[in-house]
């Protein structure tokens, strides 16, 4: 029986800018076996290798990938992106956050291949690779050598776990690895291909190379030439296979390391502090007269507003050595509408609307004012936290940007403004003359509506327009 | 017992005197006459903060010329106990200097009917005195420890301390609704008794304990760390050789 | 408004502070020296040695 293809690539076609990097390419990688993909530089070894892990959008094309044991479109030129399950991938820069404590990353790739818990056999594997001191320390801590390591394993270990055959994609592994870690590695990838599994390995190293049974050389115009050979290598002996779970792994990320670092919410709660000490100075000089509730109203939803259109921290975390590259291949289509919601100010608007509103509106507007604010301050809450979804979808649209640094994404945060001002002229009408849900034009109820109707087509238009 | 265990003695000595002095001041410590020779106070109860209010910006000044100190000296002599004394200096200057941000504000609206002041000098300062110490405990834990990064942060480390005289001598300088500096000045202005100066340097006296015990045993913890750091480097280069 | 409740949620800030940082001081040194002492009798395993 021959063996199966794990992984496909038919037609494939990559531009970088005005350049064809690949043009054309027919690629398979079987179950059971160690393809070595070398080339010279800027042949297109790592874009090959990327394109296959679904990284890059194609212009002919297409990837299937055989995940247990349907057939599934990794990617296609159409811009279709099936729904898989977490493989191996391991960058040519690390794709982790230094934030993240070793053994945390190694099981969360694991948890993110759909792997059950397996601490013993982790713990065991850590030690091996002399990471053992080192489990709970934070990436950021180690040096280069010791964070390839940890790279590494966050590839081959939830292939090794897995009882399906799954595929493992390496870019240049050997690269910055001590001699002791590379006779590892070569006895892994040699185990990984008797246990069924596919690996794809770049690489300029000749010792790496003897650890496959094929090589596949790119040249400059994207002319694959394959050519099979024998490895004696010795493997090394895998751990048994982890039970299947599911986990929602990226929420699990993000909090973890908002817990650990907690700069999304300093970053949000400082600007709104400022935000609220500024409102309450300005407010008062307004005399608590109905005529001047749509001001009160705006400097109460101010601050909540900075909190939800600031720069989301989950932006900073994906564009750490290339992080977000890694989840992106992870996750797959839903990449981008989960990241948008991961990135938004959970914790502080509630509290922040209802401390302005204690702030700005002192004792004789609170007499004055209709006592519905108080009851309904929630739902503006709620709103300011969809708001920030949209934010998050926009801040995302301005990362992919090469150089996204150099723009001024704020600018495009202004088009938030409209549902700001619905919101305050909802909270206005209340003040007024309380919550109605009569849903005709200028009443709260339909102020609010509208308010939300924008913010979810402007989230809708940020997440689907830019994947297709 | 050596120097390094009396930092448990004293820590424990000193939680012991401020919850002896929490009660005090909230029961039986004197208050104030709702109005006196000074002026009318809007909440005279609310000025039992105060019993810890000020010691707690005493010692967050105290904790910030020790991370002034251990800047200086990683600058001059590179030295590790320097960089133990940065981090504790930073640590205690967050954990009081949070005391006093939260605790004067809530002081303030009951007294003033608001809880900041933009023209109070002494606020805003003492808010970025804060906010510093909080940047640097963030920034350590997240960089790996180089000699470029604790370079850069004992820079802002003593970019902190130059904040302290202006934090201290802002109510002299600037016009502001923030008491003056308590004790240094005549308590006659202020309505304040002999007892309640008594009473606060009572206060005093105990949190200096209780900052000394933490002290000791937070350079204790980085000495320790430092040690398991070593320690660590070393199976690091075991692991690769 | 005496404000003695204002005082008492303050002083309920400030103790917890500094109880807080106490106990997460004593927690922090009893662990290192736990860990300081696994990894003076700890060996790393390197490819050799397999």
């Amino acid at each position: 029986m021959s063996a199966r293809t794990l992984l496909s690539a038919r037609g494939l076609v990559v531009d970088r800018g005005a350049r064809k990097v690949l043009r054309d390419v027919d690629f398979s990688l079987s179950e059971g076996e160690v393809v070595g993909l070398l080339g010279v530089n800027g042949s297109g070894k790592s874009t090959l290798l990327e394109s296959l892990a679904g990284l890059h959008p194609m212009t002919g094309g297409s990837v299937q990938r055989n995940d247990r044991g349907f057939e599934t479109t990794v990617r296609d030129s159409e811009g279709q992106r099936g729904d898989i399950s977490g493989f191996g991938l391991c960058l040519q820069t690390e794709g982790m956050s230094g934030d993240e404590t070793v053994l945390e990353r190694i099981r969360g790739a694991c948890r993110v291949a759909g792997l059950a818990d397996n601490s013993e056999a982790l713990n065991e594997i850590i030690s091996e690779w002399g990471l053992g001191h080192r489990a709970d320390d934070r990436i950021c801590k180690l040096s280069g050598g010791l964070r390839r390591r940890v790279a590494v394993l966050s590839a081959i270990v939830p292939v090794a776990l897995n009882s399906e055959p799954s595929v493992v994609l390496l870019d240049e592994p050997s690269e910055g690895l001590d001699q002791s870690s590379r006779g590892q590695l070569l006895g892994w990838l040699r185990a990984l291909a008797m246990r069924g599994h596919g690996v794809l390995v770049a690489t300029h190293d000749p010792e790496v190379i003897t650890a496959c049974d094929r090589t596949v050389t790119i040249s400059e115009t994207s002319e694959l030439t394959s050519k099979v050979q024998e490895s004696n290598l010795e493997h090394t002996n895998l751990p048994d296979p982890s039970a299947s779970e599911y986990h929602r792994e990226l929420v699990a990320w993000t909090w973890r390391l908002e817990r650990r670092n907690p700069i999304d919410t300093i970053g949000r709660g400082v600007p709104a502090l400022v935000a609220l000490l500024l409102a309450f100075t300005l407010s008062t000089d307004i005399a608590r007269s109905s005529e001047n509730y749509d001001l009160l109203a705006a400097l109460i939803l101010t601050p909540a507003f900075i909190t939800a259109i600031v720069t989301p921290a989950i932006i900073k975390r994906l564009a750490e050595e290339r992080a977000g590259d890694w989840w992106r291949a992870m996750t797959g289509a839903s990449s981008r509408g989960w990241f948008s919601i991961m990135g938004v100010s959970l914790i502080l608007p509630l509290p922040i609307i209802y401390i302005s509103w204690f702030v700005i509106a002192d004792d004789t507007a609170l007499e004055a004012m209709n006592s519905d604010v108080m009851l309904w301050l929630w739902l503006f809450a709620f709103l300011i936290i969809d708001l920030s979804v949209a934010a998050s979808a926009l801040h995302l649209m301005v990362s992919d940007l090469t150089r996204a640094g150099a723009v001024a994404g704020i600018l495009l945060q202004l088009v938030l403004i409209w549902p700001f001002l619905q919101m305050t002229s909802a909270l206005t009408s209340i003040m007024s003359n309380g919550m109605s849900f009569e849903l005709a034009l200028g009443e709260p109820i339909a102020d609010i509506a509208i308010a939300w109707l924008t913010v979810v087509l402007l989230w809708a238009m940020a997440v689907i327009i830019p994947e297709d | 017992m050596n120097f390094r265990d009396s930092g448990y003695a004293l820590t424990y000595l000193g939680l012991a005197g401020i919850v002896f002095v929490a009660i005090l001041g909230l029961e039986y410590a004197p208050g104030l006459k709702p109005c006196t020779g000074g002026g009318c106070w809007g909440a005279p109860e609310a000025y039992r903060i105060l019993y810890l209010h000020v010691p707690f910006a005493w010692c967050s000044f105290l904790s910030f010329s020790i991370l002034f100190y251990g800047s200086l000296m990683w600058y001059l002599k590179r030295s590790e106990d320097a960089w133990v004394y940065f981090q504790s200096g930073s640590d205690l200057g967050v954990i009081f200097g949070l005391g006093v941000i939260t605790s004067g504000p809530i002081w303030a609206s009951a007294e003033w009917g608001r809880p900041w002041d933009w023209g109070d000098m002494r606020l805003n300062s003492f808010a970025l005195l804060t906010a510093v110490a909080l940047f640097l405990v963030y920034s350590r834990q997240s960089q790996p420890d180089t000699q470029q990064n604790r370079d850069t942060l004992s820079a802002v480390g003593l970019f902190g301390f130059a904040l302290v005289p202006i934090t201290a001598g802002a109510t002299t300088w600037w016009d502001t609704t923030h008491p003056e500096v308590l004790i240094v000045e005549s308590g006659e202005t202020l309505g304040m008794s002999p007892e309640v100066r008594s009473f606060l340097l009572i206060s005093f006296g105990l949190m200096c304990i209780l900052f000394t015990g933490l002290l000791i045993l937070s350079n204790k913890r980085y000495r320790l760390a430092a040690e398991v750091s070593s320690r660590k480097n070393e199976l690091d280069q075991e692991a690769i050789s | 408004m005496s404000g003695i409740t204002e005082a008492y949620i303050a002083y309920a800030i400030m103790l917890g502070l500094v109880i807080w940082f106490s106990r997460d001081l004593l927690t922090s040194i009893s662990t290192l020296e736990t860990e300081l002492e696994f990894l003076s009798d700890e060996q790393p395993k390197t490819a050799e040695e397999e």
